[in-house]
């Protein structure tokens, strides 16, 4: 029952990630709907299946980049990893998957951007303030609107 | 223990298959796969994007009749400008042709009752205006003016009751009263059934008035009608300027 759950979230993720991102942009920054379905999985299980998870659609999401194919797996698999078992697992849950996904984002589009921009003149400081901080920022807000969507099911194992 | 080891086995191995995939990118296989997956998500993308383009066309719409609209009204102005050019020029070459000083004046209203026809004019007697003035455009006579203030004026124009006006055919020089009782023509009174006077012939001020000077063009005969008991013609003059349609006019001053 879990699995089905969980699968139905990551194709709910990858749908809107297809076809409504888009619709999202803000100067070209866009939210990470599939890095909020890691992230929450990872939570709410372990950092093995958080791992694993953050591989597999980083490497469905790299399958659409034609340059940097396995940036997305790389990036998703340490989110999942971090996300997996934070210090602060089993305090208030729902404050505290905020801010994991706060966390995580910021330290994926990190690694996701200074790879991306490697070999540019975009040093590791305008790629932070102009792509990084944005980009986690605007995912950690629509991820905090979808976590609050989910019905009361999704919250306790 | 052993849940640990495998959490960063786990990781380990990911991030080295992640690296070895970033190294080895652009491959035959991967390139397969990835059209595979482009024709899969293509069409249902397509789909989705339906609705920003709808709305991309209905505000391009909007953009563009507000566009037109506004291009609709600069052509108008466009023609406006024209035309009034047109006009003026016609103006001009007449008051240069003429022994006559003159006050050029725009209709800014009218009075098309049915007892006082009259035009409203943006000169007055700042600009050396008198009542009594004749009222001219380059095709003929208009009328006189009635009332002068500084600035406006009153024009009392043929299609009035109580106006009146000495003319004769300019052709046999046949003298008569000019004025009008109802409809577009004038009544050309005053003649004797024994004159001759044709449909065609030009009826121009007799000169014998005080206020219009001759040989300005008041109209053509239209309609003669000798059935009437009496000893008078009655002939009908098609004025020569168009009354309703005015928009300059030129109020004779005096003689230069």
């Amino acid at each position: 029952m879990k699995l089905f759950s969980y699968a139905f979230l990551i194709i709910i993720c990858v749908l809107l990630q297809l076809f409504f991102s888009r619709l999202l942009d803000i100067k070209g920054i866009r939210p990470d709907f599939l890095l909020i379905v890691v992230v929450w999985i990872a939570y709410r299980e372990d950092r093995f299946v958080g791992t694993i998870l953050g591989f597999a659609i980083g490497l469905l999401q790299d399958i659409f980049e034609p340059q940097f194919f396995g940036l997305s797996a790389l990036a998703k698999s340490i989110a999942g990893f971090i996300a997996g078992r934070p210090f602060y697992r089993d305090l208030n849950i729902k404050y505290w998957t905020g801010v994991n996904l706060g966390i995580n984002s910021f330290i994926h589009d990190f690694i996701y951007f200074n790879i991306y921009y490697l070999g540019t003149d975009a040093s590791i400081f305008k790629t932070t303030f102009r792509y990084v901080i944005p980009g986690s920022f605007y995912t950690l807000i629509i991820g905090i609107i979808f976590y609050n969507l989910l019905p009361k099911r999704y919250w306790y194992k | 223990m052993k849940t640990v080891l495998k959490d960063y086995l786990a990781l380990f191995f990911t991030i080295v298959i992640s690296l070895i995939l970033i190294y080895s990118n652009d491959n035959n296989q991967l390139r397969v796969l990835r059209v595979w997956l482009l024709n899969c998500t293509g069409w249902f993308q397509e789909q989705a994007s339906i609705y920003s383009r709808v709305k991309s066309v209905y505000q391009d719409n909007r953009k563009l009749q507000k566009e037109n609209t506004e291009y609709a009204f600069e052509l108008m102005r466009s023609q406006e400008a024209l035309l009034e050019n047109v006009r003026l020029r016609k103006l001009l070459h007449f008051m240069s042709q003429q022994p006559y000083e003159f006050v050029p004046a725009s209709v800014i209203g009218s009075g098309l009752t049915r007892n006082v026809n009259t035009l409203l004019l943006n000169r007055g007697k700042l600009h050396g205006l008198q009542k009594n003035m004749p009222v001219v455009t380059a095709e003929g006579m208009v009328g006189k003016l009635l009332t002068v203030s500084d600035e406006y004026s009153h024009a009392h124009i043929l299609y009035d009751r109580y106006f009146r006006v000495s003319a004769k055919v300019q052709r046999t020089r046949v003298n008569g009263i000019l004025s009008w009782e109802s409809g577009r023509f004038l009544l050309l009174n005053q003649i004797s059934k024994r004159m001759d006077v044709q449909e065609g012939d030009v009826i121009i001020t007799s000169g014998f008035s005080l206020i219009f000077p001759e040989g300005i063009k008041i109209g053509i005969v239209v309609q003669i009608d000798d059935s009437e008991k009496g000893l008078f013609k009655r002939i009908l003059v098609q004025p020569a300027v168009e009354l309703t349609q005015l928009e300059e006019v030129l109020i004779i001053k005096g003689m230069r």
